[in-house]
């Protein structure tokens, strides 16, 4: 059940455009994460690791993102730079990539690993498919939760080190790539990647 | 980590920091150049505690940070006449120095792998800053594809990280000890061999990113192009080799587990970078963006050396990336000298520069990236191609010698225009604390080069 919410909501952050849907999509898609995660932890320490993760994840990002698009006045459009049927398809293709890679032999034996790559791949495509810079943080926020995933199912018994140093930097990330869309609201008001292309050679 | 340590990789943040609390900018100066030094003393003594290639990268990132620290202090002595650079009288620029200083001494000093990747992941936050510090357009969008693209790199280099140490559990390592380089340098052979295969290219792709190996290396030109210079010597001279440290690592352990692929994979991803960035050098009319490509090619030649895997070419490797952090910060220094007195950074601008001291310093380290004689990088380099020869990597050998070829045309054209000629009048006058900085890297260049001769290895 909770393998069928990932994939929904990594295909939604994909295909839609609107940035609070989207919002709602990775707060959903980071508490089932949370959710699997939350059944491979015990002990004191791993709680409150995980707590700390949650906070971040569910709250402290999503949040950053919502009160810059409000305090900014930004579009709440993501601007997608292909059109919904490419998107569809593009997200059936990653789904049945990840599925392969998911068979392979290194791959075969961890559980969720398809759901891991697929996650992995919809980070990748919602930067990809999308203009707006806050798709792109958007995209590093799915990244993150898209390795704590990888963490849970590849390595679960390895110390909550490696979630924690990912969301630590995720997050960090997420903040330093809003205060670069701070920076570029004098250059372009609807921070697109389109003002970001005279750097080439 | 012993008390000392923990000090040693904390004090460029906190002295920053406190050098910050200050008002009086020449006192806040003078306190900056004092406090840089404290910092390298306490890297030296604590040299002791760890190995040799964790203690040469510490002595490496401490000297040259230092270094980079007292030239952004000298070079531009905050009084705003028009012309200086504003960005290194306000202390947010050497708070970031600090933190990136302290998070790259936490990744050459740590002995597990996610350690270096915290290390390394952090100098993401602090450079990012740094590289989009003029708030420049052309300085955002470097500042944002350096974040995207390194953030994702590194994204690739967890997760090859998280597979490594699945497979370490499975082989029966604790978990503490599950991503410990030396543990898996030596339990290698037992670990699963699919999962360390997947597990080390991920993490190849990831630490490559960061080294600027093609193609993952579209950040890079435009990140060390665009950074203030002395940001830029600190991302050439020492990001681009913490990245290698942890390739070499890396390396370490995929010597026991999955050689071929990984050898293999490093010379094909080596040979193709240093072809692209020296065929890259010629086109450039940017003196930064030259030097970045440099940059590349140098890395290129480094991959190449790690793929042939031999123990002359990992000693090679090692020199290469010692001689090239020298070199390469001293021309980067040197430029931000010269920019600083004629005001740009394009190569057609810039005639007559044999005349003024900054102009031979630059010429210096043009001959040394060439692989001239007499600094280090003509040995290194000679030693790389010996290791090619003796074993027969003649494809990699012939690529070599394709790249350096193409990058010493481009550097030595650029060397005859911009050092021949009448100098163009310049009102700047240029810091000695700054011209101090850049020879004291060139010094420390002249100085690697040196150290073989005296039998020190």
């Amino acid at each position: 059940m909770v393998t069928l919410g990932i994939l929904i909501t990594c295909s939604m952050l994909v295909i839609i455009s609107d940035v609070r849907v989207a919002v709602v999509g990775y707060v959903a898609f980071t508490a089932m994460i949370i959710v699997l995660l939350a059944h491979h932890e015990s002990g004191a320490t791993a709680i409150t690791l995980l707590a700390l993760i949650a906070f971040a994840k569910l709250l402290v990002g999503p949040a950053a993102l919502v009160f810059v698009t409000l305090r900014y006045r930004l579009p709440w459009n993501l601007l997608p730079s292909a059109n919904l049927p490419l998107r569809i398809v593009t997200v059936v293709a990653m789904a049945f990539i990840a599925h392969a890679i998911g068979r392979m032999d290194a791959f075969a034996p961890i559980h969720q690993a398809s759901i891991v790559f697929f996650a992995l791949f919809a980070s990748v495509a919602t930067v990809v498919l999308h203009r707006s810079l806050l798709a792109h943080i958007m995209g590093l926020l799915m990244l993150g939760g898209a390795i704590t995933l990888a963490g849970a199912s590849f390595a679960p018994s390895l110390p909550g080190a490696v979630e924690l140093a990912d969301t630590f930097d995720i997050i960090m990330t997420t903040f330093v790539a809003l205060g670069v869309v701070r920076a570029l609201l004098a250059h372009d008001p609807r921070v697109t990647i389109t003002a970001l292309r005279d750097l080439r050679g | 980590m012993t008390l000392l340590l923990i000090a040693a990789i904390l004090a460029p943040i906190l002295t920053a920091l406190f050098a910050a609390l200050f008002s009086n900018q020449s006192f806040r100066r003078i306190l900056r150049v004092v406090l840089s030094i404290v910092c390298v003393a306490l890297a030296v003594s604590v040299v002791p505690q760890l190995d040799h290639l964790s203690a040469i990268f510490m002595l490496l990132v401490s000297v040259l940070s230092a270094l980079a620290t007292i030239f952004s202090a000298g070079i531009f002595p905050g009084t705003d006449d028009g012309r200086t650079f504003v960005w290194s009288s306000r202390p947010t620029y050497f708070i970031l120095i600090g933190m990136f200083w302290s998070s790259m001494l936490l990744a050459v000093t740590s002995t597990s792998f996610i350690g270096i990747w915290i290390g390394i992941s952090s100098t993401t936050i602090a450079t990012t800053f740094l590289v989009g510090f003029s708030g420049a357009k052309a300085s955002l969008e470097a500042a944002w594809k350096y974040l995207m693209l390194c953030s994702f790199g590194l994204a690739f280099a967890l997760l090859g990280l998280l597979l490594v140490g699945r497979a370490a559990i499975e082989a029966g390592l604790l978990p503490n000890l599950a991503l410990s380089w030396s543990a898996l340098a030596v339990h290698a052979q037992a670990l699963n061999p699919s999962l360390m295969r997947a597990g080390l290219l991920l993490m190849l792709v990831g630490f490559g990113t960061k080294a600027g190996l093609v193609p993952m290396h579209a950040w890079l030109p435009d990140a060390h192009s665009k950074a203030p210079a002395p940001v830029s010597a600190l991302l050439s001279g020492l990001l681009v080799s913490c990245a290698l440290y942890a390739l070499i690592r890396t390396q370490a352990v995929a010597a026991q587990s999955a050689p071929q692929l990984f050898n293999t994979t490093m010379l094909v991803i080596g040979g193709l970078t240093i072809l692209v960035a020296a065929m890259l050098m010629l086109a450039q009319s940017d003196m930064k963006r030259l030097l970045s490509y440099s940059t590349i090619e140098h890395a290129g030649l480094v991959a190449i050396a790690l793929g042939i895997a031999t123990p002359l070419a990992s000693v090679a490797a090692l020199l290469h990336i010692l001689n090239h952090a020298f070199v390469k910060s001293a021309a980067f220094l040197s430029v931000g000298l010269v920019q600083h007195e004629q005001g740009s950074t394009t190569i057609a601008r810039w005639h007559g520069l044999w005349h003024a001291r900054s102009g031979r310093l630059f010429l210096l380290s043009l001959i040394g990236l060439a692989g001239l004689p007499p600094l280090g990088l003509f040995l290194s380099e000679l030693l790389i191609i010996f290791a090619a020869v003796n074993a027969h990597a003649w494809l990699a050998l012939a690529i070599a010698l394709t790249g350096l070829l193409l990058a010493f045309a481009a550097l030595a054209r650029c060397a005859i225009e911009t050092e021949s000629g009448t100098q163009t009048a310049s009102a700047m006058k240029t810091s000695r604390l700054a011209m101090f900085a850049a020879s004291g890297a060139a010094i420390g260049a002249i100085v690697i080069a040196l150290l073989p001769l005296f039998g020190v290895r």
